[in-house]
């Protein structure tokens, strides 16, 4: 999956690099910045352990005539710690749990499926969330649903007025709709 | 700014003065040129500007053409229910249809949609690959058009309507546009059109009389095309003396020293080519591959004396850089800004007198809104259609609003996912499109009061001329640099 590939990267990259205690190095460390993409936690747990290791590095292993340097190479890594550590709070602001057997979505699916002409078939080990979920991915009127999250269409049909229906926004913006890949990523994402 | 040769009128009657130096009783007239007033708009400049670490290309176009037609549509409908709403034809009074599928066969009724043109001779990427092994190579032709074969078809998120009758037929029309038809479905499946509506000329944000007493201009300059050959011309040379000042006489000085800021708009380097066998560089072998590039095949002489030329200019003149197709920029719509350190000598004036801005491009001028492209839009548009009046095109583009119909069909855009920066929210001022074949400019008058000035500014690098657009009463003048009229 695309975004765990992108955290090992980084990760490995951290761990191999502090052998060589060099100048150019350091100036390396301090200018990575975290990937774009992987989740907001995985993004600052890596970046929080390259920092620690860089300290560790510089403080250790850099030579007599390099002390110069070191007071500036500190200060860059404290900034970039703090507003790692800023980004990390933001994150944790908590995110709601989802209630797979809140009676308000069982209604809002009976509602959804009044106005459809057959039965929905094969169905019996889905739940009522991951139904109510591809139902919005498979309304027309909120435009395609591949190459985005649920997510961002939500937010894009709110944008152009269409007032998607607040039941799917609870769903997408609770932990769990956040974090699995099931219920924040259409249901053709990785399959085309 | 001061005049540096001693070339005024007073002293040339006195023959003794002449080759001397300049007395110190002389009095030369001053021309100072007054600040710039034309800024960027900075939501539009937003919206244009592609954040290059968000920048994704895996998205497809259906997106753009969800955002277009969701945004549109509603403006249509409102337009066309207040047009025919009530209207009889066929003693049957018109409906709205929701969806383009759902028009019935033989009821009058009317529909919203984007208009998708079927063109045997648009290039097609499956007629590339079926025609791998064929040996036959199509003749590249001006135009798409092919009045004949064309089918021009009403899409919606359900499916597609093929449109037929005289109205569309002879009416001014492109991929990518949304309209609203009236018509009844015959027997054949298609839809015979009685009227068309577009959603009109978008409202426009009124403005101030202007107070100020003295003349000021902006100069439109597109398609300079420097290629920093010695065979380019010298108009390109005498186009700077006279923004500059440096050329010609008292009279002159008055006029181009109220010039307070010009615009390139588009094509401002010669299209890439082979550098010439006359050139230096042809006496290096060509194996030489230095710095990772052959120089034989790559000269640097055109970005250089662009460079020059607008170092030269900044440093009087308020310069606003807009990229056309030819340009080192990217080659997708909107394009960005073209990056300063391309221009070295002029990058000292970012942020003062020199702006890179990107394509198309929103100013503000005392209040006047102008709205400027580079031209590929309508040169797109010349390729559906037949004819070549390109101020009509200009217009229409105003009333579908959308500044570029033809893309991301084919004209390159960005794959946009919630946004086409394209649709005008409102209606400019000014529109110019660069690069035209040849000057021609009107002024557009709404239902609500709007007028827009239209100037289709022609190539300089081919007609020699460059236009002047007085600030505050919105008309046009073109300086022609041509020798020998």
């Amino acid at each position: 999956m695309p975004p765990k590939k992108k955290s090992t990267a980084g990760r490995s990259k951290s761990i191999g690099t502090p052998k060589q205690a060099r100048l150019t190095d350091s100036f390396r460390h301090t200018k990575k910045s975290p990937s774009v993409g992987s989740p907001a936690q995985k993004e600052a747990s890596s970046g929080k352990e390259s920092v620690e290791d860089i300290t560790t590095v510089s403080s250790a292993e850099l030579p007599i005539d390099h002390v110069d340097l070191l007071p500036k190479v500190k200060q860059a890594e404290k900034e970039k710690e703090s507003a790692i550590t800023e980004e990390k709070v933001e994150v944790e602001e908590p995110a709601e749990r989802l209630d797979y057997n809140d009676p308000a979505y069982s209604t809002f699916l009976d509602k959804l499926l009044e106005n459809e002409i057959a039965e929905p078939i094969h169905q019996e080990g889905v739940s009522t969330v991951i139904k109510i979920l591809k139902k919005f991915d498979s309304t027309a009127t909120y435009g395609p649903s591949y190459g985005m999250t649920r997510l961002q269409r939500w937010n894009r049909a709110e944008k152009l007025g269409f007032e998607p229906p607040p039941e799917v926004y609870k769903i997408l913006v609770s932990q769990e709709g956040r974090e699995e890949e099931e219920l924040r990523e259409g249901y053709l994402h990785g399959q085309i | 700014m001061s005049l540096m040769a001693p070339v005024a009128s007073s002293s040339i009657s006195d023959s003794a003065s002449l080759l001397s130096d300049p007395k110190k009783e002389d009095s030369y007239s001053e021309y100072q040129r007054c600040a710039n007033p034309c800024l960027p708009i900075e939501k539009y400049d937003k919206e244009f500007k592609i954040d290059r670490k968000t920048v994704r290309y895996e998205q497809q176009y259906a997106n753009l053409y969800f955002v277009r037609l969701s945004i549109l549509k509603r403006r249509v409908e409102k337009v066309a229910a207040e047009a025919w709403d009530g209207i009889e034809f066929w003693s049957q009074p018109a409906k709205q249809v929701d969806r383009v599928l759902d028009v019935k066969q033989g009821e009058l009724s009317w529909v919203v949609g984007t208009v998708y043109m079927e063109m045997p001779q648009k290039p097609n990427i499956l007629d590339e690959i079926t025609k791998e092994f064929w040996t036959v190579v199509p003749i590249s032709k001006d135009k798409f058009a092919d009045p004949e074969h064309d089918e021009i078809t009403l899409e919606d998120d359900s499916g597609r309507l093929v449109l037929a009758g005289s109205v569309i037929k002879n009416q001014l029309i492109v991929t990518g546009c949304v309209i609203a038809v009236l018509g009844a479905e015959t027997a054949s499946g298609e839809f015979e059109v009685r009227d068309i509506i577009f959603p009109g000329l978008a409202p426009q944000i009124p403005r101030s009389i202007s107070t100020s007493t003295s003349k000021r201009y902006i100069a439109l300059i597109s398609g300079l095309d420097i290629s920093g050959s010695i065979h380019q011309g010298y108009e390109t040379s005498l186009l700077i003396e006279y923004l500059m000042g440096e050329l010609g006489s008292d009279p002159s000085f008055a006029h181009g020293s109220d010039i307070v800021h010009a615009i390139f708009a588009g094509n401002s380097l010669a299209e890439a080519s082979e550098s010439d066998s006359d050139s230096a560089n042809s006496l290096l072998p060509s194996k030489d591959k230095k710095y990772g590039y052959d120089k034989a095949s790559y000269d640097s002489k055109p970005t250089e004396t662009l460079d020059s030329i607008l170092a030269e200019l900044s440093m009087s003149l308020s310069i606003d850089l807009m990229p056309g197709d030819q340009d080192l920029t990217n080659s997708s719509m909107p394009q960005q800004p073209i990056h300063p350190a391309l221009l070295p000598k002029t990058r000292r004036f970012v942020k003062s007198t020199f702006t890179t801005v990107t394509n198309p491009y929103w100013c503000e001028v005392d209040g006047a809104r102008i709205l400027g492209t580079g031209g590929q839009a309508i040169s797109d548009i010349y390729k559906y259609v037949k004819g070549d009046d390109r101020i009509e095109m200009m217009k229409s583009t105003l009333l579908w609003q959308h500044c570029a119909p033809t893309a991301p069909d084919t004209l390159w855009s960005y794959p946009f996912q919630d946004k086409d920066p394209f649709i005008l929210d409102e209606c400019p001022h000014v529109y110019f499109a660069g690069n035209q074949p040849e000057f021609a400019t009107t002024v557009m008058q709404g239902d609500d009061g709007q007028r827009v000035r239209i100037i289709a500014l022609p190539k300089f690098s081919v007609t020699k001329e460059i236009v002047l657009l007085d600030i505050d009463t919105l008309e046009c003048e073109v300086v022609s640099f041509k020798a020998g009229v």
